[in-house]
């Protein structure tokens, strides 16, 4: 991306998202964090609903869903980090630069959910810590042999990946993670991306501190590949797009960062929305 | 029996008195005959006048009438009725006698298992051999004229005798036959001509206007045709296979619909197994209840063309007990099963699943390449699988010459007002003229809601678009769904035949791998099927009628297609849909080939007849059009023909003239077997040499079977020449009432000869019965 161009995603971003952020965050209950056990409560509960009665989740009449993978994990971390502030705040600016028909709500759905396979597009994050069911692992090793996209973020260091990396090997075993070279088609569906950025945690990004945490120096992209040569899993390590998101309204969290984020998440869709 | 009783009362068979004229030879002035008609009258009334009183009105009325007839009668005879005839002079006229030399006279279905050549033989026996039979056609013809024989098969040969005929024929060209004789009598006394054959020309064909011109041609020439009728037109038990309905050219991996008609005649109840073999190996089969009514049904096979390259199809039905022919029991059809992908573009207003997963369904298929082209924000797109970096470049082809170069086109949902009008009559340009195919999926901005209503793009889809409202806009300016709705999707009748829908041959089974997949949803509110659509898919949803999901319509030379639903894409992803099932794939597949496959190309090439005989003429027709698909009329137009032996010759096709790009030229096999045809133009307006368009055909050389089709004699035929002509149509063994017929001639060296006709035992009778009337009623009054 040119730089002048950068200056000027940057204005629009920066405007919508101080504009539209700030109203959404304001307008939400100061409660509203879920637990991981709560919306898996909520949602099992809608699916024991009768098939007559309401059901749980959002209308159906639109495009594209961001949607957010909920899955088992160890530790307090897991699938809902930055939910779903980061969620709403990207849909602003992704309907606001695409003309993409999307749901302008978070959306959050089990892997086992029987209606999974309506979201072919995933957003995950904090997958060291990444401890699925056996269920989960059939659920989403068939969502993305069905063609299924997913994107994980948010996670640093070498022992979160290789956690990340035993439990992707129990969804696609025998397919390996490789690096996606900056040629790729990924880093230009959309804006041209032609390097890859650290981008850190909300309070290292505002405090100016370094953009790494543990020994997570390097930013990363890569991806699990299928047959034909796609995408399947896309992966960020060693990077927080969510958080560059979530606080790209906050004056003191470097713009830059946000554009890139919301660049890479943009690419990320029309990609998987085209292949 | 009432020809005779006739001849006999008139001294004149009837078609003497049709042809002939009646003369009165008067020996006396008018002025007498009239008053003797008027003696007559006062006599016959004044003669029971006295009598009045006694006999009544009524019976006063009898007799003065029968009185009247029968002077009247004695006054006609007296005034010497003459029957006026020009007949031929013998031993100076010509007949013509055609003789059927083609395979079908072979067939057995005379009496006794008698062959039709075998009743032609004994109707024209040798010289040697005469007076074997005394009443044989060929002894009568040749006592009272000079004869011609020919036979005639899809030539026509003078012979000497009808022992020289092979019955060998492959075709029967029964009017170019009479053409030519009538052409090669042409300056002899002709009396007319005999024409001995089945009836069943394998020529014509159903051409209506060349038949009525020959025989219109014969009737100015004073040419009366005499046909005598061999065969049965009908046959006790026969099944036959009609000629198969492929297309000449299919994509490999495409599911091939053939179309065979199969007539079945005393078969009824019976089952027929119909196979069709791809080199020797069964590729398909279809059972059939036969009906016995000779009516003929259509069996449609689906086959898949896996190998490239030039293919003989076969298509057989095990013969059945006492069938007079099998032969016709199989078919076989040439067709070309191509390699060469067909291009499509797929345009989306906006980024959408069904764009994702439609490009994952055909990725597998080697045949199919879909160039997408996605908008993804205002005034920016996005392109995949594009062939080259200037493919697209500029957005949706704006010049005919670039959307021209697909075979087929995809809308998704975009809105009408992103095309300029120029835009939209393209894409109506490109279905009906240059004959691509479109097919147009659901979406907010498609269809009604997308505001093509009033579009030259609403004249092409298959469905009627009612007023609609365009799609709200959100506070972000998209197009919102008002009429959301989840239907669940079922093949109609139609579908379950249909090569694109047809995912099971038993339609029970079929609607059932319907049944058990997940709803879609619609958005657009629809009109009805246009007239000419068929619907293949409807959704059961919120409303008790069903409504149209794929529709499919031929337009002018090309075809359209609508997908009425937006998420297509559901059958792959939902978790209901087991991984292995491949229902998206298999139908995305099916659905855009079926749309593209039989999109002409610039240079479209043909072989007629597509089954020749060993030195008959072959004519190639070309079509040739430019980069925009307008007919270009000075293009070079070179064919290379190989035959099976390898040897390759060049032929140069012309523009015919007659149509705008029709070029033809003429190839003589000069051996049997399955002849290849390359053909490339070249030209103004036609590109560089290296991308000059090429096309290819085939066409196979000495297989004719025609004969064996449609074998049935064909009575009606041959009395509609006789007719035409003003001849009559005879029976083997109607020598005598022929020979008759033809010493009435008009034409050839005829004499005048007058037959009297007072001394007809009609009038005698007449006469006699009048005279006995008068007498009898007189009797029983008791008058004098």
């Amino acid at each position: 991306m040119s730089r002048r161009g950068i200056l000027a995603a940057a204005f629009v971003l920066g405007a919508a998202v101080l504009f539209g952020g700030t109203r959404l965050v304001r307008d939400l209950p100061s409660a509203f964090q879920p637990s991981r056990q709560q919306i898996r409560e909520m949602l099992a509960e809608a699916m024991r609903e009768d098939l007559g009665g309401p059901r749980f989740g959002p209308p159906p009449a639109h495009d594209f869903y961001f949607t957010r993978a909920a899955y088992t994990s160890y530790g307090w971390r897991g699938w809902s980090v930055d939910y779903p502030k980061a969620d709403i705040q990207f849909l602003i600016g992704l309907r606001r630069i695409t003309n993409l028909d999307s749901y302008e709500n978070e959306n959050s759905v089990l892997l086992t959910d029987p209606d999974l396979g309506k979201y072919p597009f995933l957003y995950t994050v904090e997958v060291g810590h990444m401890a699925m069911t056996e269920e989960e692992v059939l659920a989403l090793r068939r969502y993305l042999h069905q063609g299924g996209f997913l994107v994980v973020d948010d996670f640093w260091g070498t022992a979160e990946w290789v956690n990340f990396a035993h439990e992707m090997g129990r969804v696609l075993p025998g397919r390996p993670i490789e690096d996606i070279p900056l040629d790729h088609p990924v880093f230009r569906a959309f804006f041209e991306v032609d390097e890859i950025v650290q981008v850190p945690n909300v309070g290292q990004g505002m405090r100016g501190g370094p953009t790494w945490e543990r020994d997570g120096y390097h930013p990363v992209v890569r991806g699990i590949f299928d047959d034909e040569g796609r995408v399947m899993v896309l992966v960020n390590w060693n990077t927080d797009l969510g958080d560059a998101w979530e606080w790209a309204e906050n004056p003191y969290y470097p713009l830059h960062f946000s554009n890139y984020a919301y660049a890479m998440g943009i690419n990320f869709i029309i990609y998987a929305m085209a292949h | 029996m009432f020809l005779s009783a006739f001849e006999w009362l008139l001294g004149s068979p009837p078609v003497a008195f049709e042809r002939g004229q009646i003369e009165l030879l008067v020996p006396w002035g008018v002025f007498w005959i009239a008053a003797a008609v008027i003696g007559a009258l006062v006599f016959s009334l004044l003669g029971y006048r006295r009598l009045g009183r006694r006999l009544g009105k009524r019976g006063r009325l009898l007799l003065g009438t029968a009185r009247f007839a029968a002077i009247a009668l004695v006054v006609l005879c007296l005034l010497r009725p003459q029957l006026v005839l020009s007949l031929v002079v013998p031993q100076e006229n010509v007949v013509g006698v055609l003789l059927d030399d083609s395979r079908s006279m072979q067939i057995a279905d005379g009496e006794d298992g008698r062959a039709r050549s075998e009743a032609l033989l004994a109707a024209f026996p040798d010289e040697a051999a005469a007076g074997r039979g005394e009443n044989a056609l060929g002894d009568l013809l040749r006592e009272k004229f000079v004869t011609r024989l020919f036979r005639f098969s899809e030539q026509t040969r003078r012979v000497e005798r009808a022992s020289e005929l092979g019955f060998t024929g492959a075709r029967t060209d029964l009017l170019g036959s009479l053409t030519r004789v009538a052409d090669e009598l042409a300056s002899l006394p002709v009396a007319g001509i005999v024409l001995v054959s089945d009836g069943a020309d394998t020529v014509a064909g159903g051409g209506e206007e060349d038949l009525d011109q020959t025989l219109l041609d014969l009737r100015t020439r004073g040419i009366r045709v005499y046909p005598v009728a061999v065969g049965r037109p009908e046959f006790d038990a026969d099944l036959e296979l009609g000629a198969p309905d492929v297309p000449a050219r299919v994509l490999r991996g495409s599911l091939l619909e053939i179309r065979l008609p199969l007539r079945a005649r005393g078969l009824a109840g019976r089952t027929a197994r119909v196979e069709a073999l791809d080199e020797g190996r069964i590729i398909a089969t279809e059972t059939v209840r036969l009906s016995g009514d000779s009516v003929e049904t259509t069996v449609t096979l689906l086959a898949p063309a896996e190998e490239a390259g030039a293919r003989r199809l076969r298509f057989r039905v095990a013969p059945f007990a006492g069938e007079v022919l099998t032969r016709n029991n199989e078919q076989s059809v040439l067709m070309e099963v191509d390699d060469q992908p067909l291009r499509l573009l797929y345009f989306e207003g906006q980024p959408r699943w069904e764009l994702k997963f439609l490009r994952r369904a055909v990725s597998g298929d080697p045949e199919l390449h879909v160039s997408c082209l996605i908008r993804t924000a205002e005034g920016k797109f996005y392109r995949v699988d594009v062939q080259s970096s200037e493919e697209l470049a500029g957005g949706f082809p704006d010049t005919r010459e670039e959307l021209f170069g697909y075979d087929g086109v995809i809308l998704g949902s975009v809105e009408a007002s992103f095309f300029s009008q120029d835009q939209l009559n393209m894409l109506r340009d490109f279905v009906s003229q240059r004959g691509g195919g479109l097919l147009t999926l659901g979406g907010t901005s498609a269809f009604g809601e997308g505001g093509y209503r009033d579009t030259p793009l609403a004249e092409v889809l298959p469905v009627a678009l009612p007023e609609v409202a365009p799609s709200p806009a959100d506070a972000a300016d998209r197009p919102v769904a008002t009429a959301f709705r989840e239907l669940s999707v079922l093949p109609t009748r139609a579908g379950s035949l249909h090569p694109v829908a047809r995912l099971d041959p038993d339609p029970l089974a079929n609607a059932d791998r319907y049944r058990n997949l997940p709803s879609l949803s619609a958005v657009n509110r629809l009109g009805q099927p246009k007239p000419g659509a068929t619907v293949l898919l409807e959704g059961l949803g919120p409303s008790e009628e069903p409504e149209a999901v794929l529709l499919v319509q031929r337009v002018g030379r090309g075809r359209s297609a609508s997908l009425t639903v937006q998420d297509l894409w559901v059958w792959q992803m939902d978790a209901s849909v087991p991984l292995e099932d491949e229902t998206h794939e298999v139908l995305s597949r099916r659905l855009l080939r079926w749309l593209a496959s039989e999109a002409p190309r610039r240079l479209e090439v043909s072989a007629t007849p597509a089954k020749s005989l060993v030195g008959e003429r072959v004519t190639l027709r070309a079509r040739v059009e430019d980069e925009r698909f307008l007919a270009v009329n000075d293009a070079f137009v070179e064919a290379e023909v190989t035959g099976p032996d390898g040897v390759i010759s060049g032929v140069v096709l012309r523009w015919t003239g007659e149509g705008d790009g029709e070029y033809s030229g003429v190839y003589v096999p000069g051996g049997p077997g399955i002849h290849q045809v390359e053909i490339h133009a070249g030209g103004a307006g036609l590109g560089e040499e290296s991308e000059a368009p090429r096309a290819a055909t085939l066409f196979e050389a000495g297989v004719v079977e025609d004969e064996f089709f449609d074998a049935e004699a064909d009575p009606e035929l041959l009395a509609r020449i006789a007719e035409a002509t003003g001849g009559r149509l005879f029976e083997p063994d109607e020598a005598e009432a022929l020979l008759a017929d033809l010493s009435l001639a008009e034409s050839g060296t005829t004499v005048v000869e007058r037959r009297e006709l007072w001394n007809v035992p009609a009038v005698f009778l007449l006469l006699f019965g009048l005279l006995a009337a008068d007498w009898g009623v007189r009797h029983a009054r008791g008058l004098p």
